[in-house]
């Protein structure tokens, strides 16, 4: 196969499989805030972050798959190309993973706060650490691809 | 077993029966209270006045108890009531005509808002006299409407008959004189004409052909066709007239409600309203009273620079007639927090601290902190001149919105914006100057060149283009990070010290040794790669940075507690500073994300060595809005969450109350 097909393939994998994961994350958290700001109103902006943090899914994955196809051109070994599916497939694998956790730690998170708003500190932790895998994965997609 | 009951208290019975009443009292006081609220209300209705609160408080009657108050207000309501007796009359009886008008207009089939005449002058009559007439004139125009819709009816039928005739007997229409007939005809005329109108019938079925029937019957048609013209002109008369009456009413209405006295009842009622709602509060506060007699018992959390002022009111107030004992907070009292105000600028930053939770009273109170590292970070990962000079923009003009704006009136997103604008100047003044350092403008245009600030170790702080070496930019993020954390275990020392925990403020120092130890040791040998030199050549080191604190921190840990707790605290914060630090790297991930975001519509506007061509500018505006929102909102929910989830729990508990005042409304 030749390089830059499979770092097309590497950027496909990369935004779809985090658009589709952003999809799932926001898909699950958008339902619960309703619910709860039409309780709770005020509550809103505070647990907009889960929302917010599945949306950022998306931008990681259109971040890798820019950056490889940007790179196509620099693309002309196996090697290389190899490189870029890796860094397309650890973007969208991870940005799944962040969105299955967020995707149970938001409406879980929601329904907490609703009753004790002093428990959100703690219970924004589940949130905010899936989230981070993500992040772990961005770093390395785009040290593979450097 | 009543007897019993009763004997066994007879002795203090008398003593207790004026317990009992003396509890009645508020009970009743508040249903006065509320009674005469509604009273109020009601003859405020009454007199057609909207119930308006005012802006500057009567002052209460001075009597020594709310009853009597109560009582004095009560006797003006009853006098007030009196003398707007009369208005009230003449102005219900007003209403009642202006609805009896609109009624009418309405069976007329037109719609009373959309008339409108007005009458300037107002007769020189009483205003009594003037609604009589405008009454018995009102009936006389419902009378005459009704005539001349008789005479409609009546007209079309002969109408009808005399087209009838015309059809069996194919008259000839000749011109012919119109007889004159005041109108409305009366019922005579209509009588003579049906009877006249059958005999020329019958005369005709007979004769087919006498000319001066024909004529006469011409000429009947021709004059009730003449009548039935001036119908709709009279019926719009009848309906000016009416009209006039109406504005006429109205006239004599708010020649009413202009008069001196009853606007004087009005503003009279108004603050008696506003007593009433006063005293209703104070009511409110006194319910939380323990009240036994004419004793009455509170407690009451005061701040410590307002503790003398406070009592000497209160003396002032009973006379000298109470004790007062004042008891600094015990271990188990959750004492409420004095929450220093902050200036306006910084209240988005306080809006987000608090959202967190309240500050306890022993630590500080981290807005300001908040308000310097805040704006920092979002620098670091929006760094961009061109954006940042927009967003610094857009708080300028937020900031001058705020001052204009009552923030109570706009919708809730615009609260938000309108709240940050001091927020959104510091954090696009960072993004600036995180722009410079890492030669952003719109993205890396090339129009900057990244400028070096300084280079400690391997890091380098700007005067390089993360996009090109993303590996500088996550030494510098990591850099940031230790930095930070290391913020927050100071913090954590200075709230220990303030708190009175020696053996925390000693370990939370030990953090901090440890934390830049450690971090120390990875930059020294070169990355976790080379872990095994640590041990090998670095021995001493090891046993200084490493070692060292963490034998401290058990044994101080151990001292303070039981040695398992000890253990398990220090592994879960060791876990958690290595979790915080690398969860610092978001920061480069972030920029870079910025950045390539920018990148895509700098290529796709074709921009090349800083040089923006007339047609790509419509594209970076459009990537410059994407950024702006999306982006922008992303690394703003990024930079909260480093606050709330690594920063600031390393200091900052945000369990506590805050204090607030009791207050009279």
């Amino acid at each position: 196969m030749a390089p830059t097909v499979m770092a097309s393939i590497g950027a496909a994998v990369s935004i779809i499989t985090s658009a589709i994961s952003a999809s799932y994350a926001i898909l699950s958290c958008a339902p619960a805030l309703a619910s709860v700001t039409s309780e709770k109103p005020e509550l809103g902006s505070k647990l907009l972050i889960a929302i917010i943090l599945g949306e950022a899914l998306a931008i990681y994955g259109l971040l890798i798959a820019f950056m490889i196809i940007s790179n196509l051109p620099a693309i002309t070994t196996e090697e290389a190309g190899l490189r870029a599916i890796l860094a397309g497939i650890t973007m969208g694998g991870t940005a799944a993973t962040a969105s299955v956790g967020i995707s149970y730690c938001g409406p879980a998170l929601m329904t907490a706060t609703v009753e004790k708003p002093e428990s959100y500190t703690v219970n924004i932790l589940g949130l905010v650490l899936s989230e981070a895998l993500a992040i772990y994965g961005l770093l390395i997609a785009f040290m593979l691809n450097v | 077993m009543e007897v019993a009951h009763s004997i066994d208290v007879n002795g203090e019975r008398a003593s207790f029966d004026g317990l009992l009443e003396e509890y009645a009292i508020p009970c009743e006081v508040a249903a006065q209270c509320s009674d005469i609220l509604t009273r109020v209300d009601c003859q405020l209705g009454k007199l057609e006045q909207k119930p308006e609160d005012l802006s500057d408080k009567p002052p209460l009657p001075s009597k020594p108890t709310l009853k009597e108050i109560l009582d004095e207000v009560e006797k003006e309501l009853a006098e007030i009531e009196d003398r707007s007796q009369p208005f009230i009359e003449t102005i219900t009886s007003s209403s009642n005509l202006i609805r009896k008008i609109e009624q009418t207009l309405r069976t007329w089939k037109i719609n009373p808002k959309k008339a409108n005449i007005k009458n300037a002058s107002l007769p020189e009559k009483s205003s009594q006299e003037t609604l009589l007439t405008a009454e018995q004139s009102l009936s006389e125009l419902e009378r005459r409407f009704k005539e001349i819709d008789k005479t409609a009816t009546r007209c079309s039928n002969i109408l009808a008959r005399i087209s009838h005739f015309n059809k069996s007997l194919k008259l000839k229409v000749t011109e012919v004189p119109i007889q004159k007939v005041p109108f409305p005809p009366g019922e005579k005329f209509f009588t003579f004409v049906e009877a006249r109108l059958s005999e020329i019938g019958n005369a005709l079925m007979a004769n087919k052909s006498n000319e001066a029937l024909t004529k006469e019957l011409l000429t009947i048609k021709a004059t009730i066709s003449h009548v039935m013209e001036q119908v709709p002109e009279a019926k719009a008369d009848i309906i000016k007239q009416t009209l006039e009456l109406r504005s006429l009413v109205d006239l004599v209405k708010q020649s009413i409600r202009a008069n001196p006295e009853l606007q004087a009842i009005h503003f009279e009622l108004l603050s008696l309203r506003e007593m009433v709602k006063e005293i209703d509060e104070l009511m409110k506060v006194e319910s939380n009273m323990g009240r036994c007699g004419t004793t009455v018992f509170f407690e009451v959390w005061v701040p410590k620079l307002q503790l003398e002022k406070v009592v000497e009111e209160i003396k002032n107030i009973t006379q000298g007639k109470c004790v007062i004992e004042e008891a600094p907070p015990t271990s188990e009292d959750v004492v409420p927090t004095v929450i220093k105000p902050v200036p306006r600028f910084f209240e988005a930053f306080e809006k987000l601290t608090f959202s967190l939770g309240y500050p306890r009273p022993e630590e500080v109170n981290p807005v300001l902190l908040m308000a310097i590292t805040f704006p920092f970070l979002f620098g670091i990962m929006f760094a961009d001149v061109g954006q940042g000079a927009i967003l610094l923009a857009l708080g300028f003009i937020l900031l001058y919105f705020r001052g204009k704006v009552d923030i109570n009136k706009v919708g809730d997103i615009m609260r938000y914006f309108i709240v940050s604008g001091g927020l959104f100047v510091l954090c696009g003044t960072s993004a600036i100057i995180f722009g410079f350092l890492f030669g952003e403008f719109f993205g890396p245009s090339g129009v900057l060149h990244p400028i070096l600030l300084a280079e400690i170790g391997p890091f380098q702080i700007g005067g390089f283009d993360p996009m090109h070496e993303p590996l500088s930019m996550l030494r510098f993020a990591i850099l940031v990070g230790v930095i930070m954390l290391s913020l927050g275990l100071v913090m954590r020392v200075v709230n220990n010290v303030k708190k009175r925990r020696p053996k925390s403020a000693l370990i939370s120092s030990f953090w901090i040794w440890l934390l830049l130890g450690g971090f120390f040791m990875w930059v020294y040998w070169g990355g976790i790669s080379n872990i095994t030199r640590w041990f090998a050549e670095g021995t001493f080191m090891f046993l200084g940075l490493i070692v060292t604190p963490v034998a401290l921190i058990g044994i101080v840990t151990a001292t303070a507690g039981s040695i398992m707790e000890g253990i398990d605290f220090s592994i879960e914060v060791l876990i958690e500073s290595l979790d915080h630090t690398i969860s610092f790297s978001r920061l480069a991930a972030l920029f870079l994300t910025h950045t390539a975001l920018n990148y895509m519509f700098l290529i796709i506007a074709g921009v090349e060595n800083g040089v923006f061509t007339l047609q790509s500018i419509p594209i970076i505006m459009i990537g410059s809005i994407l950024a702006l929102s999306i982006e922008g909102l992303v690394v703003f929910v990024h930079c909260l969450r480093l606050h709330w989830v690594e920063l600031l729990p390393e200091f900052y508990s945000g369990k506590g109350i805050p204090y607030e005042p009791l207050k009279v409304k």
